[in-house]
């Protein structure tokens, strides 16, 4: 309405422009699965009482790992592609492991560190991509991975099978890296209600002086915990450049690992929660594309809705603050 | 004041109080924790609105829950926990929010001028310029009372002011008061130490349950009748307690010494031993060294030096899994923090400590149906109607201590180490905890009980020890000890050992 | 390149790079004084550049613009507080959610207002000025003395900050309010009165350092153009121990590294961008971890507070 639009077509073109049709309904899920894994990373920290803002640095570094190597190693895509998944999360997990580990050993605040490692993170692969890893071409980017190598569409998958006719457009380019999603999320959320681990790190996040109490060495918690968040992040890093860019170029991701932290905060940390608020980012991301090509409504309204959805969600929820409130205690005893 | 009544939640903190305070005399007001003293003054300060009654200064009534119009008055309390600034000076803490200014800055010397000059008038001695975060504790109370003072209080309230001071401290202060008492000041001292209350007090009322049980001139009173007063509660007189022969000594600390948080020496040199089957009381004002006792042989706390043996065997790996492996139960002093994770619901919490271990997990994961066995095994045995589902955080505070006491208990531990088990619980749950320990001993554990409440000290230990500034300073073999003695001892006189 | 040239251009370009941080970082210092972690710096900062520009655009004005980028920021700020001393919410997030706020919104504003994607046009700048005598000193002159008056402006604003911080009583109201709300209270002082006076302030600081770079360093905004600088302020100040003085310092430090970086462009020297890119992030880290920074935090730094 500010910008002079009738809403109601805007919005009608935002949810046909997401699940309208079929290969719509794939662009969706497409966008969706980033997001799952980067809601999952940043929901992992949150519950061991850390704010993994820099996602997306982790992201990055595992989206190298697998453009860098993935063109060129050779090894038989059947392998290949889950072990590049593997490599990408270890990737994120090193990268997550420092300022884990500076806040294990001195405190250091993780807002600061995981973001300003993700903006070094940012400009590393940068330079990867216009000198090293650069194919020649006018766009700064790396190789372009050979069809064999990356994760094959759900409809070919399906195909394989014999679900589907083959040669079929089901779900448009949706790539088997959904598949990949909702099991670590399932995974995830197997780990914090059945598992001895899952329940460590949960104690830490809501009392850390209890957590000590109940046997659980702090400082290696806080660093598996990073680790495990920037695992995720690192994996949806590799999924993003085998599914669906096949390459890594200067813009590819468009915050990913930022808008993670609306959809932990939106799934209220869990991981069921993670999922459905990540169905609805990617139908808004999706939907806005569209919106914006048919109704002129310009895209950044999403962003916008994003901010709403942190600051609303912030304001009610109690709490992480709670659990800061703890936190920072604990800190201040230890200083004094 | 007069018929002064309040409740929180479902407590009555005080029924119907009446009290008279006179100027130039020292009003003791009596009681255990809980009974309703600093409740009582925060309302007559105003940082409390009481649900019914009236409060009279000079026959005039008196606003009430206003602190600006009680220190108009001339009202002023000093809290237990102090209300400071630690990172600024000691005058910038007296004058904060009534600086002296000159143009738009604060005039420092004119304020320490002030300071000064109040030092003087009353009788203290600080250092104006002194930071507060470098002072002592005793220093801090002197600038709390500055803060009061300077308003032209006439009535003086000082809440458990002696809980913190040694006694050379506890002597200046006291003298301080006689003074105060001289110039027409009123004083009201609470407290729940008997011996100084008799030592100073020119009148007393003793407060149990929020009533007033009885206002009375302590010449002729003894430490017998205050404490009947006090407690009062047949509860504590039934601690059925056989006598039972100890066993081996199971744990041993020698020369243990160990630093504080702030890095100061805590601990030195303390030698301890308990046996199976007996109950070790520690007693001791708060501060002299048993949090960080119990914290070291809990495993959360690294020693500085010194061994610790178990079963006749030096530790090498202070840890608090370790210390949990050998067998080792601790309750905590502060349930809420510590003890219990109070938005986990009730199964979290039985299984917080031993959730590592089989039964209840089996590798990486957790037996569900084991934990919720075991829960519900323990909510039944100790009479907690509700369901592991609930929240910790929903229970009273006596159900929560008999989940922490419960759990600890569940694995038959040879050592348990229970550190204020009682603390804001009430009555029917503190007799379970009794129970409990009593039960836990004759089964053939060792108990160290560490506990500020005296009379619990004495009606549950085999033997007594007493700690100050660290050490261990005097023992007691058996229990036929006064309290005199006691205090004695906790006021840092190493007496004639009944080891 | 003559080594003195060199240094020139590089004090010269230390001190414009450092003053959009220096601005911020003098935000955070305020803030976190009293108590409250303003996370949102970066996204009030990219507010008050936009605003900046903006305003500058409707009015040909650039001081005008500058008025309205504190305006706006300063009404992020209020927002902010809303959510972070009323409503208790917690600091880091509300302020990240505010920091996306600012990229959704600025990226709005600039398709809506001009239809321009990424960029608005050139408005009028904040241009240089010189000031007399000084700026005729070698060296010295032109990096110190030539620069656009904002940059200017930040030294005489830390003396008067440190000044406000450490001898009015408003400031020692605040550092009471920040070590211990409790005892604030209890002598009268309002500890959300203060917070909210606090982190207005802070959030018009931050406003300041937007138009710095929005039309003092170029006449234009670009998308995200703060890149990360609020955060870098943040760390400024811990790394200024939370005073005045060395929160600008710090900001100078981190203005360095980046001006190096430029500066090796030019004079030739061939490193890549990007390694000297990341310098000052690298230096916010160890500014972080660096144990000197932690133990002079305010005492009730992050933590709400409920009125007794």
């Amino acid at each position: 309405m500010l910008t002079g639009q009738d809403p109601v077509a805007a919005y009608g073109a935002l949810v046909s422009g997401a699940l309208g049709s079929d290969g719509r309904i794939g662009e969706t899920l497409i966008n969706t699965i980033p997001l799952i894994l980067t809601g999952l990373a940043v929901a992992v920290g949150f519950r061991g009482g850390l704010f993994n803002i820099g996602a997306e640095g982790q992201l990055l570094l595992g989206a190298l790992v697998a453009a860098a190597v993935a063109p060129v190693w050779g090894v038989p895509p059947l392998l290949g592609i889950p072990l590049l998944m593997l490599f990408g999360a270890a990737a994120g997990a090193a990268f997550a492991f420092i300022p884990g580990i500076l806040k294990a050993r001195l405190g250091a605040n993780e807002v600061i560190t995981t973001l300003m490692l993700s903006y070094v993170a940012f400009y590393i692969s940068e330079y990867l991509i216009v000198n090293p890893l650069k194919e020649p071409g006018v766009l700064p980017a790396t190789a372009l991975i050979a069809e064999a190598d990356r994760l094959p569409r759900v409809s070919d998958a399906m195909a394989a099978v014999g679900l589907v006719e083959p040669g079929g457009q089901l779900l448009g380019r949706l790539h088997l890296g959904l598949l990949v999603a909702l099991l670590v999320a399932a995974a995830i959320a197997y780990l914090f209600s059945r598992t001895v681990p899952g329940f460590s790190i949960r104690l830490l996040g809501l009392n850390p002086e209890a957590a000590r109490y109940g046997g659980v060495p702090i400082g290696r918690t806080i660093v598996m915990t990073m680790m495990l968040s920037g695992a995720i992040a690192g994996l949806a890093g590799v999924i993003q450049v085998l599914g669906v860019n096949y390459r890594m170029s200067s813009s590819f991701s468009p915050g990913f690992g930022f808008t993670g932290i609306a959809i932990a905060l939106l799934g209220n940390v869990s991981a069921g929660g993670v999922v459905l608020a990540a169905g609805l980012f990617g139908m808004l991301q999706t939907g806005g594309q569209v919106m914006q090509r048919t109704a002129g409504t310009p895209s950044s309204i999403v962003t916008i809705i994003e901010g709403l959805v942190i600051f609303f969600v912030a304001v009610q929820l109690y709490l992480p603050t709670a659990r800061l409130y703890r936190w920072s205690l604990r800190l201040r005893r230890r200083r004094s | 004041m007069r018929g002064i009544s309040k409740h929180f939640g479902s407590v009555h903190a005080n029924t119907s109080i009446d009290l008279d305070i006179h100027p130039g005399k020292v009003h003791a007001l009596l009681g255990e924790n809980g009974a309703g003293k600093s409740t009582l003054m925060n309302i007559l300060a105003g940082f409390v609105r009481p649900d019914a009654g009236q409060v009279e200064i000079d026959a005039r009534p008196l606003p009430l829950a206003d602190p600006r119009a009680a220190i108009d008055a001339g009202i002023g309390m000093v809290h237990q926990h102090f209300q400071l600034v630690p990172s600024l000076s000691i005058t910038a803490n007296v004058l904060l929010n009534d600086e002296p200014q000159s143009g738009l800055f604060i005039d420092e010397a004119a304020a320490h001028q002030q300071v000064a000059e109040l030092c003087r008038r009353f009788g203290l001695a600080v250092d104006p310029r002194a930071r507060v975060r470098d002072t002592t504790v005793a220093t801090q109370q002197k600038v709390e009372i500055l803060k009061v003072l300077r308003r032209e209080a006439r009535v003086l309230i000082l809440d458990e002011p002696t809980a913190v001071l040694t006694p050379s401290e506890v002597r200046e202060l006291f003298a301080f008061l006689v003074e105060l008492r001289a110039h027409g000041t009123a004083i009201v001292l609470i407290t729940h130490k008997l011996p100084e209350a008799l030592g100073i007090a020119d009148r007393l009322t003793v407060l149990r349950g929020g009533r007033v049980i009885a206002t009375k001139d302590p010449t002729s009173l003894t430490t017998q009748d205050l404490a009947r007063m006090m407690v009062g509660r047949e509860v504590l007189l039934d601690v059925a307690k056989p006598s039972h022969e100890p066993g081996d000594v199971v744990f041993a600390a020698h020369a243990l010494a160990a630093r504080d948080d702030r890095g100061m020496q805590a601990l030195q040199g303390v030698e301890l031993e308990v046996r199976a089957g007996e109950i070790v009381g520690v007693a001791g004002v708060d501060g002299n060294g048993q949090t960080e006792l119990v914290e070291v042989v809990a495993g959360l706390r690294p020693a500085s030096s010194g061994t610790i043996e178990w079963l006749g065997e030096t530790i090498e790996d202070l840890s608090v899994l370790g210390q949990m492996r050998r067998g080792i139960g601790y309750i905590p002093e502060d349930r809420r923090s510590r003890g219990l994770v109070l938005e986990m619901d009730l199964r979290a919490n039985v299984i917080l400590r031993r959730f590592r271990e089989e039964p209840l997990s089996k590798g990486l994961q957790l037996d569900r149906g084991v934990i919720d066995r075991q829960t519900r095994t323990l909510l039944d045995r100790y009479g907690v109607t509700a369901s592991p589902d609930t929240a910790a955080a929903n229970l009273s505070g006596g159900n929560q201590q008999k989940i922490v006491v419960g759990r600890e208990l569940l694995d038959a531990p040879r050592l348990l180490i229970a550190s204020q088990p009682t603390r804001g619980v009430d009555i029917g749950a503190t007799q379970f905890v009794y129970d409990q320990l009593v039960a836990a001993r004759d089964r053939g554990a060792a108990i160290l009980l560490v506990s500020f409440d005296l009379d619990e000290l004495l009606a549950l230990s085999d033997r007594l020890v007493v700690m100050y500034r660290g050490q261990i300073n005097a023992r007691f073999a058996n229990t036929a000890v006064s309290q005199e003695e006691l205090g004695a001892a906790m006021a840092g006189s190493v007496s004639g050992a009944r080891a | 390149m003559e080594i003195a040239v060199f240094i020139g251009l590089l004090l010269a370009a230390t001190f414009r790079i450092a003053a959009p941080i220096g601005y911020a970082a003098l935000g955070a210092t305020v803030a976190e004084r009293s108590g409250v972690i303003n996370v949102g710096l970066e996204g009030m900062m990219l507010f008050g550049a936009f605003a900046g520009v903006f305003v500058s655009y409707l009015t040909g004005n650039p001081w005008l613009g500058v008025l309205g980028g504190v305006a706006v920021a300063a009404l992020v700020a209020l927002l902010l507080a809303v959510a972070v001393v009323t409503f208790r919410a917690n600091q880091i997030v509300a302020g990240m959610a505010i920091n996306v706020l600012a990229l959704g919104l600025t990226r709005f504003g600039l398709d809506t207002i001009w239809n321009q994607p990424g960029v608005s046009p050139s408005v009028a700048g904040l241009g240089p000025i010189e000031v007399p005598l000084l700026s005729q000193l070698p060296i010295l002159g032109e990096a110190l003395f030539q620069q656009n008056p904002l940059v200017l402006l930040l030294p005489l604003l830390v003396v008067a900050a440190h000044l406000s911080l450490v001898r009015t009583p408003f400031g020692r109201h605040l550092e009471a309010v920040g070590e211990s709300p409790e005892a604030a209270e209890s002598v009268g002082i309002d500890v959300v009165k203060t917070r909210y006076v606090a982190l207005i302030v802070s959030g018009a600081l931050a406003g300041v350092g937007g138009t710095v770079l929005s039309l003092g360093q170029l006449t234009y905004f670009v998308e995200a153009m703060t890149a990360g600088r609020g955060f870098i302020a943040l760390a400024a100040n811990i790394f200024g121990r939370w005073t005045a003085v060395g929160a600008f310092l710090a900001s100078l430090l981190f203005g360095l590294a980046d001006a190096l970086q430029l500066s090796l462009q030019v004079a030739g020297v061939s490193i890549p961008s990007q390694f000297l890119l990341i310098l000052p992030y690298l230096l916010t880290i160890v500014a972080v971890a660096g144990a000197v920074g932690r133990t002079n935090a305010p005492a009730a730094l992050g933590r709400p507070y409920t009125r007794a």
